[in-house]
């Protein structure tokens, strides 16, 4: 502890005490480091040293294991966080108002054209396949029922036929 | 004695997380914070320990120093290091009144086989209360002045040197009436 050492003590209490007071505190600090200087704690021994750069070794390792595992996780989390956003703006995309999707597989099956002009010509001719299924259909029925009132009517007149017979008969 | 360029390009390496700077970082501070942690415990197992302890603790906050006094920086965690210790084996009062007990044993019980000798200073520093004495040995084992250990502790700097002035000058008296 050299005389500058005290200077300095005593100059850090002035900032406290009064000159006088803080000459006492500055010799009494520097007495009790005194004290301390002549009674030195013990040293670590060479073997605890050697045992401690041993352990700082082993952490050092373990640290470094550990960051390196932690960046692979790291790695995996953002490489599956990447393929759930893909997946999902896959699925926005195919879900927008504006895209058209087939309804069904049929229509898209007998509907597989792009010409217009062509569906055009296509959908005229299936109308007129229609009108003439329609037309052909009513006319049968037609018939069917004219044959049914000519069997009604001899039926009648074989009827009256009958009544006037057993008439005369008596 | 190493210089602070020395000191700065040591402390590079363990940022680095280099093995080797570590250990001349051991080399260096072992001595200091091994004294701090022998006159706040007065036992050399339990120093030893602590000594251990802190060197793993420095690796896992070496990251955290932000490049100010490096004396400054060691010798807080050194401090919470003991501090952890106290927490930790005086949790409840029933122990505390275990350990008080022990402790007086050993401390009266210290066998002087050389290495191991006693010492009335051990014996004295006991008598003071655990935060003067942890702020003298602060002070005499890191080297900070009073400022910086204001700054650590963060308590005004005129506390810490009353607080000082009182322990030594207590230290004192005891040692001067055994005599």
């Amino acid at each position: 502890m050299s005389d500058n050492m005290y200077d300095d003590l005593k100059s850090q209490f002035e900032s406290f005490l009064d000159p006088q007071n803080a000459a006492y505190a500055a010799e009494d600090v520097f007495e009790g480091d005194r004290i301390l200087n002549e009674n030195p704690a013990p040293m670590p021994s060479e073997q605890l040293k050697a045992r401690i750069k041993s352990r700082v070794r082993l952490t050092l390792m373990r640290t470094r294991r550990v960051s390196s595992r932690r960046f692979v996780y790291q790695l995996a989390a953002a490489a599956a966080a990447i393929i759930i956003v893909f997946g999902i703006s896959i699925q926005m995309v195919d879900n927008k108002p504006g895209h058209i999707r087939p309804i069904a597989q049929i229509s898209a099956a007998v509907w597989d054209g792009t010409n217009i002009t062509s569906d055009d010509a296509e959908l005229s001719r299936l109308s007129a396949g229609i009108e003439q299924v329609e037309q052909e259909l009513s006319g049968t029925q037609l018939t069917l029922n004219i044959a049914d009132s000519a069997d009604a009517a001899d039926e009648l007149e074989m009827e009256l036929i009958n009544i006037d017979s057993d008439f005369w008969k008596g | 004695m190493t210089d602070k360029h020395q000191l700065g390009q040591i402390i590079a390496g363990c940022r680095r997380g280099d093995a080797e700077s570590f250990s001349q970082l051991v080399d260096i501070y072992a001595g200091r914070c091994y004294g701090y942690f022998y006159r706040m415990t007065g036992s050399r197992d339990i120093s030893d320990d602590l000594l251990s302890e802190l060197f793993v603790k420095l690796v896992e906050k070496i990251k955290t120093y932000k490049g100010d006094g490096f004396d400054g920086w060691i010798f807080k965690v050194t401090g919470n290091v003991f501090y952890d210790y106290l927490r930790h084996k005086y949790r409840d009062t029933k122990m505390l009144e275990a350990r008080k007990q022990l402790f007086e044993e050993d401390i009266t019980q210290m066998p002087d086989d050389g290495d191991q000798r006693v010492d009335n200073l051990q014996k004295f520093l006991d008598r003071l209360d655990t935060e003067t004495r942890e702020l003298i040995m602060l002070r005499f084992y890191s080297g900070l002045s009073f400022k910086e250990i204001a700054e650590i502790r963060a308590m005004p700097t005129g506390t810490i040197l009353s607080k000082v002035h009182r322990g030594l000058k207590k230290l004192r008296e005891l040692l001067g009436a055994e005599k």
